[in-house]
């Protein structure tokens, strides 16, 4: 009954670790709010650094599909060099000119004033007061400025740009595609993101922006054979403990009954002394110097087999009697009982 | 070998089998050990634990005269040794023998006695005769003082010095029965005295004389002695002790061992005989540092610890 429930446990055990590792293996996020978690990709993916003659490209290009209209193309001429007052001029929103103007007569300009204009930018565009032809142009703008400054939003800017860009692409889109169909039709209009926009210009390849893996490193399969051969390696021996328990011990006595006793030249005190080192292997209580004989026998031979404990008791006697009562006679019986208990010991244990 | 295992055997069957003495076993043979080695006991303990009652069967059990002496402090030397008297119908001093002439004396509170009569008893003790008058008085063998005294009385008690412990083989400390023999005591206090009284000795004086002459033969291996004399010298490192033990406590050792032994059948000491005895030989003669007594290190702990630390003789 008792081994029943200590199969059922181990093959529950065995089953909730499996359970485990698949779970584990399955999920892609594993991250728990509020820790820290692996972020792979922390750095731009980029293949091929952009520059701001890629936007130039995609400008073309949208001009090429006819998503953008003659004038607006020709604020967009030679996007690439444009110096600061030619963008700042093209642009239509006074606002944005202005701030852009006292941006640039700030006596020190700073990578945080190039940052809050980003943010402003952001903010016009919230509110829709700011159309993507002007903000590439401010964008361009706030570009030459923080070149001067060796500002670190430089690479932030152009990809802004490139998500104006995007904007104006899906904006004419959607116009094109308003036009065409009627007004019952049910369409479903992707609405343009801020900042991150999915690429489907043919020709250019927008920049991936970082993903975040909010996952455990992926457990490699060997990981998992490794747990189940342990596991399996612990359920063989859980179920054959005992007969491992017997087997061993039948080791230890082999050896014990083999093992010399050192530094001991009478043959019936050595005769004791192996009994002795016999008796704790079988019982597994090893005789501290301080106990006698009799201490030690009595410490074992609950412990024992009563044929094997009986036997025992004699050599101690025997022992005692040779040692102490100087009896010559008596070192033979401590032979014979010491032969006796090898015997005894391999059957009974 | 044959008569001490008899009176052994007796005393099994008439003062423990018949519960006359209960759970007093241990007592019974310390005492008789020490009567064999021609030793002292001092048995420690508190009043009404049947101190007297074990002597006085012994005594009579072992065919010994047993005589009593209830220790005050106005107690004289005479009172114990004796003294001589004129006698009108002699016309002349006759000597009037003190309760020292004996074989068994119990000596009931020792400590109650003033130091110049503690002292007289102890010089007849060691030297086993008495001097009155001028004249020498050898005492009767075999000659045993049981000495008894109450640990608890601290006024109007005269301690023993060490030096006057030391003259005792051994401290047997006589507690309380449990609870199942201090039943077994009320249901036979009316028949105690009575079974007492009326033990029948089993062997004669001379015959304790043979066993005395025995127990000096028991064999002693030489390892033996060195395992005691080890015993001896850790009493005196122990970090516990201020006084350990001296030389003669290590002979009173290996007389006690050899008569343990000799009670218990055999003509050869074995270490656990040494372990046996160990505690009453030595508790009485060791002296612990006043700090560790205070934080409750006792002699006995003391001496088990050493027990537990001196190896045994190998192989």
């Amino acid at each position: 009954m008792k081994h029943r429930s200590l199969y059922l446990a181990t093959l529950i055990l065995f089953v909730f670790l499996n359970s485990i590792a698949i779970i584990v293996s399955g999920e892609e996020d594993r991250h728990t709010p509020g820790f820290p978690q692996v972020v792979e990709g922390a750095s731009i993916p980029l293949s091929t650094p952009i520059n701001i003659s890629d936007i130039e490209k995609a400008i073309s290009e949208l001009y090429n599909r006819s998503l953008l209209n003659r004038k607006n193309a020709e604020k967009l001429k030679n996007f690439g060099n444009l110096s600061f007052k030619e963008a700042v001029s093209r642009i239509d929103n006074t606002d944005v000119r202005n701030n852009l103007l006292n941006l640039y007569n700030k006596n020190e300009l700073t990578p945080e004033d190039i940052e809050t204009f980003l943010n402003y930018l952001d903010t016009l565009k919230v509110s829709g007061t700011l159309n993507p032809i002007d903000e590439l142009l401010a964008l361009k703008a706030l570009e030459t400025l923080s070149n001067i400054i060796q500002s670190p939003y430089t690479s932030e800017i152009i990809l802004r740009m490139f998500s104006a860009i995007k904007d104006l692409e899906i904006t004419k889109k959607s116009i094109s595609i308003s036009e065409k169909f009627t007004p019952n039709q049910q369409i479903s209009i992707e609405k343009p993101s801020l900042r991150f926009p999915s690429p489907s210009l043919s020709l250019i390849q927008l920049p991936t922006l970082p993903r975040l893996k909010l996952s455990l490193p992926n457990i490699p399969q060997e990981v998992f054979i490794s747990i189940g051969i342990t596991t399996s390696i612990a359920i063989a021996l859980l179920i054959s403990r005992k007969y491992l328990k017997l087997a061993f011990d039948r080791l230890k006595i082999n050896l014990a009954v083999k093992k010399t006793i050192q530094q001991i030249s009478d043959t019936f005190l050595e005769a004791y002394w192996r009994s002795v080192h016999l008796v704790s292997s079988i019982t597994g209580l090893s005789r501290n110097n301080w106990e006698t004989h009799r201490e030690f026998l009595e410490k074992v031979f609950s412990k024992l087999d009563p044929r094997v404990a009986e036997v025992f008791k004699d050599i101690t006697f025997a022992y005692e009697e040779y040692r102490y009562g100087f009896r010559l006679s008596s070192g033979q019986k401590i032979l014979e009982g010491s032969k006796k208990l090898m015997s005894y010991a391999k059957i009974y244990k | 070998m044959l008569m001490i295992m008899k009176i052994i055997d007796v005393i099994k069957k008439e003062l423990i089998d018949r519960e006359v003495l209960v759970e007093k076993e241990i007592e019974l043979k310390l005492i008789t050990s020490a009567l064999l080695s021609k030793g002292h006991a001092l048995m420690e303990g508190v009043p009404g634990v049947a101190k007297t009652y074990t002597c006085k069967a012994l005594s009579k059990l072992l065919g010994l005269s047993f005589k009593r002496i209830q220790m005050t402090p106005d107690l004289l030397p005479s009172d114990i040794i004796g003294f001589y008297v004129y006698d009108q119908r002699v016309g002349g001093f006759v000597l009037r023998k003190g309760p020292i002439f004996t074989n068994i004396l119990l000596v009931d509170e020792i400590n109650r006695a003033s130091p110049r009569t503690q002292s007289a008893l102890l010089e007849a003790m060691q030297e086993r005769q008495v001097t009155i008058e001028g004249e020498l008085f050898k005492l009767e063998e075999p000659f045993m003082v049981i000495a008894t005294q109450n640990p608890i009385e601290m006024e109007g008690v005269f301690p023993l010095p060490e030096a006057q412990l030391d003259r005792f083989l051994i401290k047997i400390s006589t507690g309380y029965t449990s609870t199942q023999g201090l039943v077994k005591v009320m249901k036979r206090a009316d028949e105690i005295e009575e079974a007492i009284e009326g033990l029948k000795p089993v062997v004669t004086r001379e015959e304790v004389l043979e066993e005395v002459k025995n127990v000096k033969n028991v064999k002693v291996d030489d390892s033996i002695y060195s395992y005691i004399a080890s015993i001896v010298e850790d009493t005196r490192k122990h970090t516990a002790v201020r006084l350990g033990a001296s030389p003669r406590a290590a002979i009173a050792l290996i007389k006690m061992a050899k008569a343990w032994a000799y009670i218990n059948g055999r003509d050869y000491v074995i270490p656990d005989d040494v372990k046996a005895v160990a505690k009453p030989v030595l508790t009485h003669r060791i002296i612990l540092k006043p700090e560790l007594e205070i934080q409750g290190v006792t002699v006995d702990k003391v001496v088990e610890d050493i027990l537990t630390k001196v190896p045994v003789p190998k192989p």
